[in-house]
C-alpha cells in the first residue's frame, strides 16, 4: 500500500510513459507518413507540445498554482540556442555587438543545448524563489508578468537577441526521433514525480495549504524544485522547437501559444499526465479542424467562405466551456494505468503492543501566551504544560480563546508574548518544523487533503515522519504502518476513497489518524468530537486512548463537550476569557465553583 | 521649464486614460473578485462598433455614443454568458475564463473584419493642438483629461449618492455581508459590468483619438495589462487607488521613456512589469486582497 518509495514511483513513472508514449508516438508517425511533410511537420509539433504542457503539468497539475510563464521558459531556451548555435557569420551580421563575445561563439548543439537548460534552471530557479511564498493568483499574476517581461527583453535588447525580427541561422534537425525521446523522458518524470512521496506532499499542499504545513510538508522548497524542474521541461521544449522551425521569433513564444498551452492543460485535466497529452491531442486535431474550415475548404457542392480565427474562437469557447462545466478536465485526476490497476484492500493489521522502550516523548510546555486581535485579548496569559505521554483536555465557553491557543500552541499564529517549549527547545518559527518536531493536530472544521485518498492523506504525514526523525531533536520514525493506523480507526476498507467523500465521523476519525503519524510528541485535537452523537463519540474516546496507550505521544484534547473530556482526559485545564481559571484533575474539575460557574453553571440552569 | 511642463502635461493626459481603463477594472475586481483580462476587449468592441458606424455613414457622436453602448452591453453580456457560471470558483479559474473570452472576441474581429488594422476616421480637430507659453497641447490631450475628469466626478456622485452606486460600493466592501443586509447580488453584479464596459467604451474613444483611429482585434491587450498595473500600484480592490495608480503608472511611463537611453526605452514595459512583481512579493497576502485565511 505504501506506493511511494523512489522506485515504485520509477517504476509507475516508466509504465504510465510506455502507455502513453507508444500510442501517441504510433499517432505521429502515422500522420507523418499519411500527410508528407507538412504533416510531419505538425506531428513533431504536436510531440514538442507534448514535452511543453506535461513539463507545464509537473508544477501546475502538483501544486495547484497556475503558471502562465512557462512559454517564457521556453523562449529562454530556445533564444539561448539560436545565439549558442547560429554560426558567427549570421551573428557577426546580425548581432554584431552582442554582450559576453557571443556573437564569435559557435556550440554543436548536444553542447549549447546542455548550456540552455542550465540557463533556464538559474532563470527559472529564480521565478521559483518569487512563486514559491505565494498562493493562487498571485503567484500566477507573477508568472505572467515574468513572461511579458521575457518577451519585453526579447523584441528590445537588440544587441543580444536580434529584436523583433526572426533570428535564423540554427542548425535544422527535422528527425522526430529526438523529439520522442525527451516526450519520452519527461512523460517518466512527470509520471514518477506525481506518484512520489514528495510529488505527493506538493499535492496535499494543492489542497490544502495550511493544513499541508501544519503536517510537516515545506511548501515552499517542494513548489520551487517542481518549478524549477517545470522550467527545465518547457525550456527544452524551447530547444526542441527552435532545432525543428531553425529560426526564432519573440511572437513564437508569447500569448498565443500560452493560451494554446493553457486551453491544453485545462482541457485535458490539469492534475493528470494522461489528461495533458489528451489535451495536445484534442487541441491540435480542433485546432488543424478549425484551420480547415477558416481556410475556406471546397466541398465539392459548396464552398465555404473565408473565416481566418475561426480556430481562435474554437480554443476560446473551449477554454471558457471546461472552466464553466468541467474545470478539472477530461480526465480529473485519472491516468491510463488505472485501468489496469486492481487495488485490493489491504489486510487487517492491528497494532503490534510493543512500544518503543527507550523513546520518551518530550512534553509540551507554554508559559504566559497572549494573544491580541486588534486590541482584543483573545489569550491573556495562558501557561500550561501537556507532561510526556499526558493526556490533558482544554475547556472552556465559546470565545473563551480554545482555538487561539490551539492556533499558538501548533505554530499557527505566533503569540504576541510568551514561550512554547517541545522538550527544552522552542517551537520552531516556521510552521512546516512544528510537525517535524513530533507536534501535529487536528482542525476544528476539518482539513483533509480531499482529492487524494485515505491511505496518501496518512502516507503524507507517514513520510515526513519516516524522513525527517532524529533522536536529536527527539523524534522517533513512524512506528505503525499507513494500514495499521487505518485499521485502527476503522478505516481500512475506505483506504483508497478519496477523502473528501467520506462520512463526517470517518473524515474526523481520519484527520486524528494523519496527526497521529507524525506526532510522536504530542497530538493536538481541536474539538474531535464536534457534531457528533453520544456513541460515536464514545467510541471515537476509547479510539484516541487505545492509540494513545500504544503510541505513547501526549495528547491536548480542547472541546466543549465536557462528558467527553471528564472521561478521556488525565489533567484539565478550564479557559475563560483568555485565562485559565482552573486546573485539575478530572473530579477536582467537575467539582469546583469557579468552573460551574463560568462553564457548567449556565448549562445546568 | 517649458520641456518639464510639456511632459507633465503628457503624463497626465497618459495618466488619464490609464486612470479610466484602471477604474473599470477595479470595480469589476472589487464586486466579483475577478482579474477580468477580456476588459481589453471591451475597447476592441467599442473601437469595431465605431468603424462599423464610420461605414455606415453616422456622424462621428453617433459613431462614439455607438461605440460606447456596444461595450457596456458586451460587457454585461460577457457577464451573463460566461463569469456567472464560474462566480463561485476559484480566482484562478475565473482568470483562465477570461482568457477565454479574450481570444474569443479577438477571434470573432479577426474572422468577420480581418487581421489587419483598419482605421475609423477621426474629425480633424483632434489632430490640431493649442499652443500655450510655448507649451503644445495636443488637442486629444485636452479632451482626454477633460473627458476623465469629468467621468471621475460623474462616478464619485454615482458611488456616493445614488442608491445603486452605494450597494456597489458596499458590495466591493464585502460582498457576503451586503447580500445578507439585501444588497440584490445580480443587480450590483451587473451594474459593475455595465459601468466597466462604459469606462472601457469612453477609454477607447480617447485612445483612437491619439492613435488616429487604428483598430486591430488583439488591440485590447495593451491598455488592459496598462490597467491591470495601475491597479496593482494603487492597491488592488480600492477604487481610488486603481485611479491614483493609473495617474502614477501615466507619469512613470512619460518619465521612463524620457528618462532612458533612446536604445532601450522599449524595456520600459519590462521594468513596469518589474516593478509590479516587487510590490506583489512585498505583500504577500494582502494582493489581489485575496487573504489567506489563518483562522482554523
Amino acid at each position: 500500500m505504501s506506493s511511494h518509495t523512489g522506485w515504485q514511483a520509477l517504476k509507475v513513472g516508466v509504465i504510465r510513459a510506455l502507455l502513453l508514449a507508444i500510442p501517441v508516438v504510433i499517432l505521429a508517425l502515422g500522420w507523418g507518413a499519411l500527410r508528407g511533410a507538412g504533416g510531419q511537420r505538425l506531428a513533431t509539433v504536436a510531440l514538442i507540445n507534448i514535452v511543453l504542457v506535461v513539463g507545464i503539468q509537473i508544477f501546475v497539475g502538483n501544486s495547484g498554482v497556475v503558471s502562465f510563464g512557462h512559454v517564457g521558459f521556453a523562449a529562454v531556451g530556445a533564444y539561448s540556442m539560436a545565439i549558442l548555435t547560429s554560426p558567427p557569420m549570421v551573428k557577426r551580421a546580425r548581432i554584431p555587438d552582442a554582450p559576453f563575445g557571443l556573437s564569435g561563439v559557435e556550440l554543436t548543439v548536444p553542447l549549447a543545448a546542455v548550456v540552455s537548460l542550465i540557463l533556464v534552471a538559474i532563470v527559472g530557479a529564480f521565478v521559483g524563489v518569487v512563486v514559491m511564498r505565494l498562493s493562487g493568483v498571485s503567484a500566477s499574476i507573477v508568472t505572467l508578468a515574468f513572461l511579458i517581461v521575457v518577451y519585453n527583453v526579447l523584441n528590445n535588447w537588440t544587441a543580444l537577441t536580434g529584436g523583433a525580427e526572426a533570428f535564423y541561422g540554427i542548425p535544422q534537425s527535422k528527425s522526430p526521433w529526438v523529439v520522442i525521446a525527451i516526450m519520452f523522458v519527461v512523460l517518466i518524470v512527470a509520471s514518477a514525480y506525481k506518484s512520489s512521496a514528495t510529488g505527493l506532499q506538493l499535492q496535499a499542499s494543492r489542497e490544502d495549504e495550511l493544513a499541508a504545513s501544519a503536517m510537516g510538508v515545506n511548501v515552499p522548497g517542494l513548489r520551487l524544485g517542481a518549478f524549477t524542474m517545470s522550467a527545465v521541461a518547457a525550456g527544452a521544449a524551447g530547444i526542441l522547437l527552435a532545432l525543428l522551425l531553425g529560426a526564432v521569433n519573440p511572437n513564437d513564444f508569447y500569448l498565443n501559444l500560452t493560451f494554446i498551452t493553457v486551453a491544453m492543460l485545462v482541457l485535458g485535466g490539469k492534475k493528470s499526465v494522461t489528461g495533458a497529452v489528451l489535451g495536445v491531442l484534442v487541441i491540435t486535431v480542433g485546432d488543424e479542424i478549425f484551420r480547415w474550415i477558416g481556410d475556406g475548404p471546397n466541398l465539392g457542392f459548396a464552398s465555404l467562405p473565408l473565416l481566418p480565427g475561426v480556430n481562435g474562437l474554437f480554443l476560446g469557447i473551449i477554454i471558457i466551456v471546461f472552466m464553466v462545466w468541467r474545470p478539472s478536465g477530461i480526465t480529473g485526476n485519472w491516468e491510463i494505468d488505472d485501468l489496469f490497476r486492481r487495488r485490493k484492500v489491504p489486510e487487517s493489521a492491528p497494532i503490534p503492543d510493543d512500544r518503543d522502550a527507550d523513546f520518551t516523548p518530550l512534553p509540551l510546555k507554554a508559559d504566559d501566551l497572549r494573544k491580541n486581535f486588534s486590541g482584543v485579548k483573545a489569550v491573556d496569559g495562558v501557561t500550561l504544560t501537556v507532561g510526556s505521554g499526558e493526556i490533558v483536555g482544554l475547556i472552556g465557553p465559546n470565545g473563551a480563546g480554545k482555538t487561539t491557543v490551539m492556533n499558538l500552541l501548533s505554530g499557527i499564529l505566533p503569540p504576541d508574548t510568551g514561550t512554547i517549549l517541545i522538550g527544552d527547545r522552542a517551537l520552531p518559527r516556521q510552521l512546516h518544523l512544528v510537525a517535524r518536531r513530533g507536534v501535529a493536530r487536528t482542525f476544528q472544521n476539518i482539513r483533509l487533503f480531499n482529492e487524494l485518498t485515505v491511505a496518501e492523506n496518512v502516507e503524507v504525514t507517514a513520510h515526513v515522519a519516516r524522513h525527517r526523525s532524529s533522536r536529536a531533536l527527539g523524534t522517533q520514525p513512524p512506528r505503525f504502518t499507513v494500514p495499521q493506523l487505518l485499521d485502527h480507526f476503522d478505516l481500512l476498507p475506505l483506504a483508497y476513497r478519496s477523502a473528501g467523500t467520506l462520512a463526517y465521523g470517518e473524515q474526523r476519525r481520519l484527520e486524528i489518524a494523519r496527526a497521529a503519524a507524525v506526532g510522536c510528541n504530542v497530538v493536538l485535537l481541536d474539538e474531535p468530537v464536534a457534531g457528533m452523537n453520544e456513541v460515536e463519540s464514545q467510541s471515537l474516546r476509547e479510539s484516541i486512548r487505545a492509540l494513545h496507550d500504544l503510541m505513547g505521544a501526549g495528547v491536548l484534547v480542547v472541546d466543549h463537550d465536557l462528558s467527553f473530556i471528564l472521561g478521556l482526559c488525565q489533567r484539565i485545564y478550564v479557559l475563560d476569557a483568555g485565562r485559565i481559571i482552573a486546573e485539575g484533575t478530572p473530579d477536582e474539575i467537575a467539582s469546583n465553583p469557579a468552573v460551574i460557574e463560568a462553564y457548567i453553571g449556565s448549562e445546568r440552569t | 521649464m517649458t520641456e518639464l511642463i510639456q511632459q507633465i502635461v503628457n503624463g497626465l493626459s497618459l495618466g488619464s486614460t490609464y486612470a479610466l481603463l484602471a477604474l473599470g477594472l477595479a470595480i469589476v475586481f472589487s464586486i466579483f473578485g475577478l482579474v477580468n483580462f477580456a476588459y481589453g476587449e471591451l475597447i476592441t468592441i467599442a473601437a469595431y462598433t465605431m468603424l462599423l458606424t464610420s461605414y455606415m455613414g453616422l456622424p462621428w457622436t453617433l459613431q462614439i455614443i455607438a461605440g460606447v453602448l456596444a461595450a457596456v452591453v458586451g460587457s454585461v453580456l460577457m457577464e451573463q454568458i460566461a463569469f456567472k457560471p464560474v462566480r463561485n470558483a476559484d480566482p484562478t479559474t475565473m482568470i483562465i475564463t477570461s482568457f477565454g473570452v479574450a481570444i474569443a472576441i479577438q477571434s470573432i474581429f479577426t474572422m468577420t473584419v480581418s487581421a489587419r488594422p483598419r482605421a475609423v476616421p477621426q474629425p480633424d480637430w483632434t489632430a490640431t493642438s493649442v499652443t500655450l507659453g510655448g507649451i503644445i497641447i495636443p488637442a486629444y490631450q485636452i479632451l482626454t483629461i477633460t473627458v476623465t475628469v469629468v467621468a471621475l466626478v460623474l462616478m464619485t456622485v454615482m458611488l456616493k449618492k445614488t442608491r445603486i452606486g452605494l450597494s456597489m460600493r458596499a458590495a466591493a466592501e464585502d460582498f457576503g455581508a451586503a447580500r445578507l443586509l439585501g444588497v440584490r447580488a445580480n443587480r450590483v453584479v451587473s451594474a459593475a459590468f455595465a459601468l466597466s464596459g462604459l469606462l472601457a467604451g469612453v477609454a477607447a474613444i480617447l485612445i483612437l483619438t491619439r492613435t488616429g483611429g487604428v483598430v486591430e482585434p488583439t488591440m485590447g491587450l495593451g491598455p488592459v495589462l496598462k490597467a491591470f498595473v495601475a491597479i496593482v500600484i494603487g492597491g488592488i480592490g480600492s477604487l481610488s487607488g486603481a485611479v491614483l495608480g493609473g495617474f502614477i503608472l501615466g507619469f512613470a511611463e512619460v518619465a521612463l521613456r524620457a528618462g532612458l537611453p533612446s536604445s532601450v526605452t522599449g524595456l520600459a514595459d519590462g521594468v513596469l512589469f518589474a516593478v509590479v512583481v516587487i510590490i506583489i512579493i512585498s505583500r504577500p497576502e494582502g494582493i489581489l486582497g485575496v487573504k489567506q485565511r489563518l483562522r482554523t
